[in-house]
């Protein structure tokens, strides 16, 4: 199991990046990375191997569907668990994210415990 | 209690990215506006700006301004679906919107918004949005949560599409970090630790910095170069040559390394210039449409880097500018279309960077200044003679509006209004070390040109000697220098006005000792020097002893305790460690008309 699991955030505010970031290294996880949207974030993924994806939906240029499906047509790329969290609380959007191979959902705005639990649970059973 | 999270350090964050947000949706707003149409992609960006402001400002707290972003978007989301189809009457209600948001965001960063303000504010819009919508339920009153949707939301808020198995210990895998935090950790009333900083994200391509600290780093490079010239000082009185020359050599590899330094903090500093100009169509179209004018606005060189400080200075100035333009110089669209002009009127701004400097030109094509009228009004307001009148030429009778207090308008529109004239704008540049010039044709049109130095922090002067003072004088201003012969000098008028003849131009003479009563041996011009310095679009000629070096030197405000003294922008640190004053040509000119009666 990797002790220092390395995270991707994926959401085009500022400021949502900065505090799943912030709520993230308070809790001790240290390789945190950050991406624009869901191009930004592809870029990333071929740079660099990551343990887990939180990602928005809403976003400019590619969002976080269309991230997801990207991610699971890639063999490389497709057993990373993904995150979506988003203001959107519709059981339309949820069912969305489940098809497009998501792990798990947490709506904004979010508490940080809420958060550290899907973290903690998927990179546990990992 | 338990605050959940301590998201007060994310505020000043959210407030800069709100504000950039909404610059982006006022952008959109207006081209809707101006092609009277939408793309299904303006209309998506726009609901996801919407939904941006809305998701961050619940997070934050700001649930008033979290509101009327759902209520628009939620607006914005009928027109997505093409069940509503964009309208003139939609576009401005969607403008309305934006003026809301902007001060319900005011409202919320002064903690000064409450619930019957709100719905005093925002109510009757929102009721005629939904008007759109043709829902049954009109409301008269928006519902805001009072409490922060993070404890009061019903429902999950979170779950699992895949079954993870659950470990017994989640942060198990954390087991050997030190910082491994017990669940409920992040309930804390205030923030007992640093976030940790180390091997923070991999590949992140910048970082947001406090403009302070930036100022603190200039600061510090400033210190450098006054150390820089005390040093330059030290070599200059060493008498053993071979170790003067090695000093030298080296001082010249310390100077490189300090210019480097400099320029790489200065581009810090910049911000392109289109931060400037986005605030200028929305207050353009407002002016166009109370004044049933049509007004187009172009601008170019966006991406002109200027400094940032530079930029909260100028943007009074241009505000103006473009104001005035708007106001009195664009006719209106019956005038245009007698005088066979196009009916929409045009107000170009452009920023251009050229030898160190920033040129911001202010382009329109209306009625221009009429300069018989500028003359009138001058001789009735005493500022200028008939006499002289006669002999002015076309530039000088157009800076007669930088005269304080002038104006030729009789109807006072409160657009522009009255108090605030060219004199203030003028001023407020000459703060900024820049200088304004005007051109114009009656009836083509009229070009401000801004002049202005790349940096606030750093000036190069030339410094000048009055008998035992010295001072800088920046070089930006400087056109020439002489020692006179007094062939070339004339009196002018009664007051015994001294000019400066030279190449058939008649220069008024400032004798600097006068100005500021400075007792100096050198009294005939023909024993002194003569600085040709750049006034507005005239020239003065600053009669000084004598001048010394050209130097780099580091601007320090003067303390507000000495503010009454006028003459000067700023002061200094010479190479000995003594403090000498940074001379302000516009107000030793102002002085200067004072004390000879002049305006």
């Amino acid at each position: 199991m990797n002790l220092n699991p390395s995270i991707l955030i994926v959401d085009d505010s500022r400021m949502m990046r900065d505090i799943v970031t912030y709520a993230l290294e308070c809790a001790g996880y240290t390789t945190l990375t950050q991406a624009e949207d869901g191009i930004d974030a592809l870029e990333k993924i071929e740079a660099h191997p990551f343990d887990l994806i939180i990602t928005d939906i809403n976003m400019p240029r590619m969002d976080g569907i269309e991230l997801c499906k990207a991610l699971q047509k890639n063999e490389k790329s497709a057993s990373i668990p993904i995150v979506v969290l988003t203001t959107e609380s519709s059981d339309e959007m949820k069912s969305k994210g489940k098809e497009s191979g998501a792990w798990a959902w947490i709506i904004k705005p979010f508490l940080p415990d809420d958060l550290l639990h899907v973290v903690t649970t998927i990179l546990g059973h990992r | 209690m338990i605050v959940p999270f301590n998201m007060s350090r994310f505020i000043d964050l959210f407030i800069d990215e709100s504000r950039e947000t909404l610059e982006k949706i006022e952008k959109l707003l207006l081209a809707f506006e101006q092609n009277s149409a939408v793309t299904a992609e303006e209309i998506n960006d726009l609901f996801r700006y919407l939904h941006t402001l809305k998701g961050n400002s619940s997070s934050i707290g700001f649930l008033y301004f979290s509101k009327l972003a759902h209520e628009l978007e939620h607006f914005l989301d009928a027109m997505r679906h093409e069940t509503l189809i964009y309208s003139t009457e939609i576009g401005e209600s969607l403008i309305e919107g934006y003026e809301l948001l902007n001060e319900i965001l005011t409202l919320e960063i002064a903690k000064e918004i409450n619930e019957e303000l709100f719905q005093n504010k925002c109510a009757p819009h929102l009721k005629n949005l939904s008007a759109y919508l043709n829902s049954d339920t009109q409301k008269d009153t928006i519902v805001v949560p009072n409490e922060s949707p993070l404890r009061s939301r019903e429902g999950e808020t979170f779950g699992f599409f895949k079954k993870v198995l659950k470990t017994q210990n989640s942060p198990t895998l954390l087991e050997n970090e030190p910082k491994v935090a017990p669940k409920n950790s992040l309930l804390f009333e205030e923030q007992p630790k640093e976030a940790p900083k180390e091997s923070r994200s991999v590949g992140n391509a910048s970082i947001r910095v406090n403009l302070e600290k930036i100022d603190n780093l200039m600061n510090g490079i400033g210190e450098l170069v006054i150390a820089m010239s005390m040093l330059e000082q030290y070599a200059d009185n060493l008498t053993d040559q071979k170790i003067k020359n090695g000093f030298n050599e080296r001082i010249g590899f310390l100077q490189h390394t300090i210019r480097d330094l400099q320029d790489s903090v200065m581009s810090t500093r910049m911000v392109p210039m289109e931060q400037v100009y986005s605030k200028f169509p929305k207050v353009i179209r407002d002016i166009a449409k109370t004044l049933h004018k049509e007004i187009l606005f172009k601008t170019s060189g966006s991406e002109v880097e200027i400094d940032k400080a530079m930029i909260e200075g100028l943007s009074d100035p241009l505000m103006h500018i473009i104001r005035n333009a708007c106001d009195h110089g664009i006719e209106s669209s019956e005038q245009r279309l007698r005088l066979g002009k196009p009916i929409e009127g045009t107000i170009k701004i452009e920023a251009t960077q050229a030898n160190e400097q920033i040129v911001i030109s202010i382009y329109d094509d209306g009625k221009g200044i009429d300069t018989e009228k500028v003359v009138e009004k001058a001789i009735s307001m005493g500022i200028l003679s008939k006499e002289r009148a006669i002999t002015l030429s076309h530039k000088e009778k157009i800076n007669l509006i930088f005269e304080p207090g002038f104006t030729t308008t009789t109807d006072i529109t409160d657009l522009s209004g009255r108090g605030v004239g060219m004199d203030v704008v003028r001023s407020n540049i000459s703060h900024l070390g820049g200088t304004i010039q005007i051109d114009s044709t009656l009836g083509e049109g009229s070009l401000f040109r801004l002049l202005l130095p790349l940096t606030l922090a750093i000036v190069d002067v030339l410094t000048v000697v009055i008998g035992n003072s010295h001072f800088f004088l920046p070089l930006s201003v400087i056109i020439e220098s002489l020692q006179p012969e007094m062939s070339m000098i004339q009196s002018m008028g009664n007051k015994n006005n001294e000019v400066l003849v030279l190449r058939e131009e008649a220069i008024p003479i400032i004798r600097l000792h006068d100005i500021f009563k400075i007792e100096t041996s050198v009294k005939s011009l023909s024993e002194g020097m003569l600085i040709i310095v750049r006034y507005g679009t005239s020239k003065v000629a600053i009669f000084i002893d004598i001048f010394l070096n050209q130097q780099q030197v580091v601007i320090k405000p003067i303390d507000k305790n000495f503010k009454a003294i006028k003459g000067f922008s700023g002061a200094s640190i010479k190479g000995d460690g003594s403090i000498a004053l940074i001379l302000d040509v516009v107000a030793i000119t102002a002085i200067y008309k004072h004390n000879k009666g002049i305006g």
